[in-house]
């Protein structure tokens, strides 16, 4: 109680003379029916809800049938591929198995394993570290270690190859320093291999596993901490011993997020030389316009994601966030002074620069002197609006389909949506060049039956509506986003008690009165997180576009991609500048989400 | 109350054979149940008992296996029937009160009015005023203490005039303090609106002071359904005596129509021959005398309870102690003799097989 009946507040109700409105208020309660007690039958009936009960039904079947299309939208591209690749030749399998196959899965295992180990490396010491340690800079750090989150793979490759170009400004300064003339005297190993590319893709990928596992080191309680040390475990055991073992569901979900990112790379990849199954399903579609070996190297990839999400379930199973997170008191961290809080910060800022301040800075010099020496071209405008117009569209239809599919098991309950969440958010897993491979068939069918039935009717040929307009373009995007929105909407209508929606339910208002007038005004949020994200994913997304966009239509990240294939650099800089400007917006959010309060 | 109940033909609520399944577990096996116009009906029961899935199918927010519920006689489930929340007319009042924290005081008493005319939001910030507070209309409810969100929880159900207002555990997440005088309150409240009312509680004492019938409940079936003070008084099963009070049990047979215990033998003419029984003493069925009255009794430990007082009696012939209460703080104290005897009306005998 914290307001005694001495505020005068709680008044009982009884004493009081009886209010005009009081004498009425049994008014409120006849039913439909007459109930013939004379006080009663004078009033008008005041509840009148005739419709609600015939809609009921009616808006729970339609509710099912939205969610179910939207699964069958996820679900189309993947079957498609399967038809496709069953369809090929008789000759395909063995080919694709004789000569395609072998390198490309070695190159891609080996590519996975030195990322995995990288980013597990660099992510997860990061995050002990600014979660463990109090020295100057932390704060600082605490966020800087996220900046690599917006800068995409394929354009820290952009920006690296440049940088590290024999003549570029890293060799230049060391044979400077070194005193060698020319760039032949000096041989340093080429960026452009499987190392150069693991490197790269670590240094721009731990944040995937630096986020959940700074959160979690945060939530962890600090009696777990307190307990290893009073056991008479040093620091350096109680991580080993306590902390990694509590942190590694976490670190499974990061490492398999980042992982899935590395499979989905298909810029820098190429950049740097390195044939992976993605750019193998690029090569074989794009320069052998081979379809169905196409479809048969990216079910092969499915096949390796969806492995890779198998063994991080494995990983993650019984073994849950909550329990940590029901202790409110934090982990107080070490101080540390003098050498050590300076080698603290200095080691915590290697990936800040690698992932991020090397490749932006570099970016945004040569932004620079392009947008001084030529202005800004209307190239960069246009493709802009491009990038605007599609990525916009499909945050949109993303959020809106999201909401559908997370808040139907939430209001209506049932096994079936929760099954159609699960598949509607499938997409998650299948990479940009696998579902564009996949949308492919149905689309050209598609494209053609409506041209024939244009035909038919107008007598004009109506050529390519869905590959076309990029409507196309941005179903890939929602498909392979989907799963971000969906789970947003979901946390956030996780979040609002069960006894809320019943309560509205109770009330008058039917499923959808109330997640119009409860459920939304309180997730709106989370919601909107999901939607962010989603934007700066379809702004960064590379491989999808490049295959799905209409011809001549160019986005910011494909302008990027062509000249830097073409080993053109003009505008190049700026559109990736731009892209990583974007891409910095959704780090202020997840940093914020990603902070326990205190 | 103002205006006494008026004959109608149909019950307020009419829940007949209903049974509800979750994955194994059977939430109500068959349940009947009749609530009276104007009547408060408590829904008495453990946690797990059914009592609170029981409500949500009258409210409409669980759909019953089997069995109907009617609603001033309209079938609204079961029978082909099914009447979402929204349409049934009927009050829920949540444990947690699931007031909307997006909403201030007044737009949550309103949610629920949407679609009746202008004099129903007069009416409804005329109960706010009521129940003291108007002033915080425009407060949003988690800035209000939790008797002041009970109270917003309680006329926000009672704002669209329900003719059921069913009431999950109302008090339970109040201090004991509190809790009784919001208790007169509310069941104050619901006497002058005239409302028809079903509650769901796990104290028995709760359901005393508030309900006009109780409805006892136990593993998803009704045991009994009975006044207050029936129930109290002529429990119908060892099970009921149990939940509604502690007692000493001493185990019995039945001989020529009555049970006998070390305290003396207690009639139960309406018991089979040879029946085994459970005489349940409670604090009331003893009346401690001086030595000599009665049985001989050791006083082994005394409660104070202010106005009266507990005494823990070892009596000859029986394990363990037994409670007595005195209706005054008394002059015994531990390890005097007393004489102790029955208060035949006060002792229960019960047949002892439906215990668990």
């Amino acid at each position: 109680m914290t307001r005694g009946p001495a505020s005068g507040r709680l008044v009982p109700p009884g004493p009081r003379p009886a209010h005009p409105a009081t004498e009425r208020l049994p008014a409120h309660a006849p039913s439909e029916r007459a109930t013939g007690a004379p006080g009663r039958a004078a009033a008008p009936p005041v509840r009148s809800r005739p419709a609600a009960g015939r809609s009921w039904a009616s808006s729970n079947r339609g509710w099912t049938l939205a969610a179910g299309l939207v699964a069958l939208l996820v679900l189309a591209p993947v079957a498609s591929l399967a038809v496709e690749a069953l369809q090929g030749s008789g000759g395909l399998w063995p080919h694709l198995l004789a000569h395609v196959l072998p390198p490309a899965l070695r190159e891609t295992a080996l590519l996975l394993a030195g990322v995995g180990v990288l980013v597990v490396m660099v992510g997860t010491g990061a995050a002990w570290l600014v979660a463990a340690y109090e020295f100057p800079g932390r704060r600082l750090l605490d966020w800087a270690l996220l900046l690599p989150l917006a800068v995409p793979t394929y354009i820290g490759a952009y920006a690296y190859l440049d940088l590290l170009h024999p003549v570029g400004p890293v060799q230049s300064a060391i044979r400077a320093l070194l005193g060698y003339a020319r760039p032949r005297d000096l041989i340093l190993p080429d960026l452009r291999s499987l190392p150069g590319c693991i490197l790269l893709l670590g240094f721009v990928l731990y944040p995937y596993v630096y986020l959940p596992t700074r959160a979690l080191f945060l939530m962890q309680s600090a009696t777990l901490v307190e307990a290893g040390r009073s056991l008479g475990a040093g620091p350096g055991a109680v991580f080993r011993r306590v902390a990694l073992p509590l942190a590694r569901p976490a670190i499974a979900l990061g490492a398999s997020l980042a992982l899935l990112e590395a499979l989905n790379d298909i810029g820098a990849a190429e950049f740097l030389g390195v044939r992976t199954l993605t750019v193998s399903i690029y090569d074989t579609w794009v320069n052998r316009s081979d379809l169905p070996g196409a479809a048969g190297l990216a079910l092969v990839m499915l096949a390796a994601c969806l492995g890779l999400i198998a063994v991080e379930r494995r990983a993650r199973r019984g073994r849950g966030y909550a329990g940590a997170a029901q202790r409110p008191r934090r982990m107080s961290r070490t101080r540390l002074a003098g050498p050590a809080a300076l080698a603290a910060l200095g080691l915590g800022l290697v990936p800040v620069a690698l992932g991020f301040l090397a490749p932006a800075g570099y970016l945004a010099v040569e932004a620079g002197k392009r947008l001084h020496f030529a202005g800004l071209s209307g190239a960069i405008l246009s493709e802009s609006l491009n990038t605007l117009v599609y990525a916009g569209l499909a945050t949109v239809i993303a959020t809106v389909l999201g909401l559908l599919v997370a808040a139907g098991p939430r209001l209506l309950g049932g096994r079936w949506h929760g099954l159609l969440l699960r598949c509607a958010t499938f997409g998650y897993a299948v990479p940009g060049a696998i579902l564009a491979i996949g949308l492919l068939p149905p689309l050209a069918a598609l494209d053609g039956l409506l041209d024939t039935v244009s035909r038919a009717l107008a007598g004009a040929s109506l050529t390519a509506m869905g590959l076309g307009t990029g409507a196309a373009l941005v179903y890939a995007y929602v498909v392979r986003f989907l799963a971000v929105t969906a789970g947003s909407s979901e946390a956030g209508l996780a979040r609002v008690p069960r006894s809320l929606g019943d309560a509205a339910r109770v009330l008058g208002r039917g499923p959808t009165g109330a997640l119009a007038r409860v459920h939304l005004p309180l997730t709106w949020p989370a919601l909107l997180g999901g939607a962010l994200l989603v934007f700066v994913d379809c702004v960064k997304e590379l491989p999808a576009t490049l295959i799905l966009r209409p011809l001549n239509v160019e986005t910011l990240a494909t302008h990027l991609y062509g000249e830097a294939a073409r080993g053109t650099y003009e505008d190049g800089a700026v559109a990736a500048l731009l892209i990583v400007a974007v891409g910095l917006l959704p780090v202020a959010l997840l940093l914020r989400v990603s902070t326990p309060k205190a | 109350m103002t205006d006494p109940a008026p004959s109608r033909p149909a019950p307020a609520l009419a829940v007949e054979d209903v049974a509800c399944r979750f994955g194994r577990v059977q939430a109500l096996a068959g349940v009947s149940l009749t609530v009276r116009p104007g009547e408060v009906m408590a829904l008495l029961g453990d946690s797990g008992c059914g009592k609170s899935t029981l409500l949500r199918v009258v409210a409409g927010l669980e759909t019953p296996d089997s069995g109907t519920v009617r609603l001033d006689g309209r079938l609204v489930a079961g029978g082909g029937a099914v009447v979402p929340p929204e349409a049934r007319g009927v009050g829920l009042m949540f444990q947690d009160y699931a007031l909307f924290p997006h909403l201030t005081v007044r737009e949550n008493i309103r949610f629920g009015l949407k679609g009746q005319p202008q004099a129903a939001r007069a009416s409804a910030d005329e109960l706010l005023e009521q129940v003291g507070l108007a002033g915080h209309a425009g407060s949003y409810p988690q800035t209000l203490s939790g008797g002041e969100q009970q109270r917003v929880a309680l006329v926000r159900a009672l704002a669209p005039g329900p003719r059921l207002l069913l009431l999950d555990e109302p008090f339970s997440n109040l201090d004991r303090r509190m809790r009784d005088r919001v208790r007169e309150d509310t069941v104050a409240l619901l006497r002058r609106t005239g409302t028809t009312a079903l509650m769901v509680t796990h104290d028995p004492e709760e359901a005393l002071a508030v309900a006009t019938r109780i409805a006892l409940m136990r593993r998803g079936r009704i045991v009994q359904v009975a006044t207050g003070e029936a129930l109290y008084r002529r429990p119908g099963s060892l099970f009921a005596a149990r939940f509604l009070a502690d007692a000493a049990e001493i185990p019995a047979r039945i001989r020529d129509g009555r049970a006998a215990t070390p305290l003396g033998d207690v009639p139960a003419p309406d018991l089979p021959e040879d029946a085994a029984v459970q005489v349940c003493l409670r604090p009331e069925a003893l009346r401690v005398g001086p030595p000599g009255e009665g049985i001989a009794a050791q006083v082994a430990r005394r409660t104070f309870l202010g106005a009266a007082c507990i005494l823990h009696l070892r009596l000859p012939g029986m394990e363990g102690s037994v409670r007595a209460r005195l209706p005054d703080p008394g002059t015994y104290g531990p390890g005097d003799a007393v004489g102790v005897t029955l208060v035949p009306d006060a002792v229960l005998v019960l047949p002892d097989h439906d215990a668990g």
